[in-house]
């Protein structure tokens, strides 16, 4: 899809988010077009309809979403010293799924706040590059043996050491 | 601007503004392909017709390469009723993250395997978060497509001889599949010895062949049914039937004794006796010297 100034005869250019865009309460997201021209605005508006076929390509459309080396910011130690709780995804929208599948893993977890078991920087992009449909998975499992096996934080060593135990 | 003046058409607007939509497709195919690039055979293994066992042989298929020394895993392509997880008994696996990707679970036999059985319960259905209500027979399989690509993309495969695809049902999803995998997917079409399924068979062949995806050959399976007590393989089916029109690279029989293994999730541990482990060497033979002819 592209977008024409009929004034200018110019093609708009998209105007990138600084934050990942979410869809609202209805499924709608706002994604800002500008002419280089006459720097004249506008938003395309999509309904939850058009808003889900793009989510479903796993595409990135129309805004900075944190990537894989973004967003984490390693202590002297490499441990993460400020990041966001959850590894990005790469589509704004299949974050919201994510978000979603979480709770539900979290309904039938272990009595513990996940959110208080700590993964090192370098762990948690391990965690990244996984396929986005496993992470939730992952990181339960992960933090059960973590837990288990006596780890204050998930590791890379942990998880060598799961991989180790389960020989795979 | 006067109204007089032609306005520009999609064709006339280099780029898309700035939404790299087709950009990020192409990058994530490339990936895809330098992902698989340490896997020297990819075989999609289907049929078109369902409950034929496409996974048990795709599992057995495994099986026997794994015992002619060649590293084999599986991806269960059925998001919707993935079976491979249980025939590998890998339905209570935790998924690690590696250093390339997911990391494979394997079976002890050393068989790895990619199933959404290990991810979600038998108990649940597989599902996707949707802001749209109503309309998942649009959207949904492309965004099974979407995921199974990034398991191609973000699963850290390694060094191959093998990679099993076991595919759902459906002639479309043959022809899909090809698509999506290109050429350097073979496929391996599963029947029984009915009419029936060699009848939607044959219309996956039809499918398949509209695409540059060769295709290897088939095997017909439950041929018959192996009786323990008098050590013959009985009739299932009518004989006679006639055969497809692409290569028979053998007849499997039905043993009760395998389909106990594969509810519990053993059959790398099913005796290599069974009359159905041994057509399925010679077929795992059969198979090594076609690809390598």
């Amino acid at each position: 899809m592209k977008f024409l100034c009929t004034s200018c005869n110019t093609q708009m250019k998209l105007v990138k988010n600084e934050a990942p865009l979410k869809p609202d309460d209805h499924g709608s997201l706002s994604i800002r077009y500008e002419c280089p021209d006459c720097l004249i605005e506008i938003a395309m508006l999509t309904n939850a309809f058009e808003t889900q076929m793009v989510t479903s390509m796993g595409v990135e459309i129309g805004g900075e979403t944190v990537s894989k080396s973004q967003g984490i910011t390693l202590d002297e130690s490499g441990n993460m010293a400020e990041a966001n709780s959850e590894p990005a995804a790469k589509c704004p929208f299949s974050q919201m799924a994510r978000d979603s599948m979480m709770e539900a893993s979290e309904t039938d977890s272990v009595n513990r706040n996940e959110d208080e078991f700590p993964w090192t920087a370098q762990a948690m992009v391990r965690l990244q590059n996984i396929p986005e449909f496993a992470r939730p998975m992952a990181k339960k499992g992960i933090e059960k043996f973590a837990h288990e096996k006596g780890f204050t934080q998930v590791t890379e060593e942990c998880l060598d050491r799961a991989k180790e135990e389960f020989e795979m | 601007m006067g109204d007089s003046k032609k306005l520009k058409t999609y064709s006339d607007l280099a780029g898309d503004g700035g939404s790299n939509i087709m950009g990020q497709v192409v990058a994530h195919k490339a990936k895809i392909e330098a992902n698989l690039s340490g896997i020297k055979y990819v075989i999609a293994v289907g049929s078109g017709k369902g409950g034929v066992g496409k996974s048990t042989i795709s599992m057995h298929l495994a099986s026997a390469f794994n015992r002619l020394g060649k590293r084999v895993s599986l991806l269960d392509a059925d998001v919707n009723g993935p079976a491979l997880a249980r025939l590998a008994g890998l339905t209570d696996v935790p998924l690690i993250p590696g250093q390339n990707g997911l990391i494979v679970p394997k079976t002890k036999s050393g068989i790895g395997v990619i199933s959404f059985g290990t991810l979600v319960p038998e108990s649940e259905a597989v599902d996707f978060k949707s802001v749209s209500s109503g309309d998942s027979h649009v959207w949904r399989a492309t965004k099974e497509f979407s995921t199974l690509a990034d398991f191609l993309a973000d699963t850290d495969w390694g060094e191959l001889d093998f990679l099993f695809i076991d595919l759902p049902p459906g002639v479309e999803r043959c022809f899909q599949f090809a698509e999506f995998f290109g050429s350097k997917t073979s496929f391996i079409l599963i029947t029984i010895p009915s009419e029936v399924s060699q009848g939607v068979v044959a219309r996956s062949i039809a499918a398949i062949k509209k695409t540059p995806s060769p295709i290897i050959g088939y095997i017909e399976n439950m041929s018959g049914y192996y009786c323990a007590d008098s050590k013959e393989v009985k009739p299932l089916f009518p004989s006679g039937n006639a055969k497809l029109d692409i290569p028979l690279l053998g007849s499997v029989p039905f043993d009760p004794a395998v389909a106990e293994h594969c509810d519990r999730g053993t059959i790398t541990d099913s005796a290599s006796s069974s009359p159905t482990n041994i057509s399925l060497q010679k077929i795992a033979t059969k198979i090594m010297n076609t690809l390598e002819a």
